[in-house]
């Protein structure tokens, strides 16, 4: 018996799939952090200059 | 004086980062964790609509390279593949009663013996059941006598050059044709070397090998025919029963041998022998990595382009191709033979004395409806 079969065509778009979703997630989450994170120093710079 | 100012110093400092962190500490940005989280979502459905599209765009780059490739591989513009597509697509094959029958000749045209007549060894009646998926190969022995033409069926097409000289497989798809009481709707010729070729390109085929068997006397194909020195014109080859991947010149050794002891010496073997690189073939050419190997699609093109679109055009084998596809999991070869008297009773050939036949080792068929019934039962059998 191989080690490694190798996958069908199905299991590869399903592979490929997944992997989309999870990237485009922790990519999403980054991007919605960094959001926080600018809007957080802009409103101590803000404070800073008062 | 200078260390109390160092240390007043240091205080203010501490002091200002410790207030800077308290003060870094009091803003929040005031948001509800549930928009966060809709924000991340919103982010995350961009991504993925974007990732999505590098994705598709890299998907056509890559169709279009591997496009490019085979066009250039095989001296094809895309223009022509599309219209050959187009015409498969809306071709309908050949066919009777929803089956493509199609004689296969195998010519023994071997190196060094150009001079020789191109007896057709092997003949292989394939019936394909379109609808159903079902291939079935009717080996039909060399020997088998025509009463018609007084001659044995293997040297039907090299009396076929001189009825159709342009066409000379004709022939023995009528004679065949009449004697099966089957339309043959395509004949195939194919000569050893170009069936090593097709192995070759296909990287090998993996044959099941029913019988151990060693055949002393392989004639070389290497090698001056007028020697009289049997260590010259022959080699000893031998196969193991069990799977082996063979090479074109050894699927040639394996379909061509017939001085090995007992069974496997005789024809009937052999015509299995054959069935089973047949089907190997077959199988090869179904897998992904034949199909998705545009190198090996190339060269695969350009031999039957150049050898065998003169008896089944690209479109046909494509509309043809496009039909067996809809019932792909079907697929299912069948080898047959025919029965031989007095093996089985009702055996349809059997061999007569060669005496009646010039000294010819023959056989004869006993009576042609029981051949016909036989033919007609067989392939039905699935």
């Amino acid at each position: 018996m191989k080690l490694f079969q190798p996958l069908s065509s199905k299991t590869v778009i399903k592979i490929l799939l997944v992997l989309i979703v999870i990237l485009a997630f922790l990519a999403g989450y980054y991007r919605t952090k960094s959001d926080l994170l600018t809007q957080k120093y802009a409103k101590l710079l803000e404070r800073l200059e008062e | 004086m200078r260390s109390a100012c160092c240390c007043s110093l240091r205080y203010t400092k501490c002091h200002m980062k410790t207030a800077l962190n308290e003060s870094i500490e009091q803003i929040t940005v005031v948001k509800n964790p549930s928009k966060i989280w809709l924000q991340t979502l919103k982010w995350t459905g961009l991504f993925i609509c974007l990732f999505c599209l590098i994705t598709f765009l890299g998907l056509i780059s890559l169709i279009y390279l591997k496009i490019n490739k085979f066009t250039n591989l095989t001296n094809t513009s895309v223009g022509e593949l599309k219209a050959l597509a187009q015409a498969s697509w809306q071709r309908t094959p050949i066919q009777t009663d929803g089956r493509k029958n199609i004689l296969i000749l195998g010519t023994d045209a071997v190196a060094n013996r150009d001079g020789h007549a191109q007896l057709t060894d092997t003949m292989i009646f394939a019936s394909i059941d379109l609808s159903a998926g079902k291939i079935y190969l009717l080996s039909l022995p060399r020997d088998l006598w025509s009463e018609e033409y007084k001659t044995k069926i293997n040297a039907l097409y090299v009396y076929g050059a001189e009825r159709f000289p342009n066409s000379p497989e004709q022939f023995p798809q009528l004679v065949i044709g009449k004697l099966l009481n089957q339309p043959i709707h395509h004949t195939l010729v194919i000569s050893m070397d170009e069936l090593s070729q097709i192995i070759d390109v296909l990287e090998g085929v993996k044959v099941e090998v029913a019988q151990s068997f060693t055949d002393p006397e392989f004639p070389r194909s290497d090698v001056d025919i007028s020697s009289t020195d049997p260590n010259v014109l022959y080699k000893t080859v031998k196969f193991t029963a069990g799977k082996e991947v063979m090479n074109g010149e050894r699927a040639l050794e394996y379909i061509r041998s017939r001085h090995a002891d007992g069974e496997t010496g005789t024809d009937l073997s052999r015509s299995q022998r054959q069935q089973a690189v047949i089907q190997a073939m077959i199988t090869k050419l179904m897998q992904k990595d034949t199909i998705l190997n545009i190198d090996k699609l190339a060269s695969l093109f350009n031999l039957y382009h150049e050898q065998f679109a003169q008896y089944l055009s690209l479109e046909e084998l494509g509309a043809s191709g496009k039909q067996l596809y809809k019932v792909k999991n079907e697929i299912s070869l069948e080898p047959l033979s025919l029965s031989l008297y007095p093996d089985s009773e009702t055996g349809v050939i059997e061999h007569p004395s060669p005496k009646l036949y010039n000294n010819q080792w023959v056989y004869k068929t006993r009576d042609t409806e029981m051949l016909e019934k036989e033919v007609k039962e067989k392939l039905n059998s699935l």
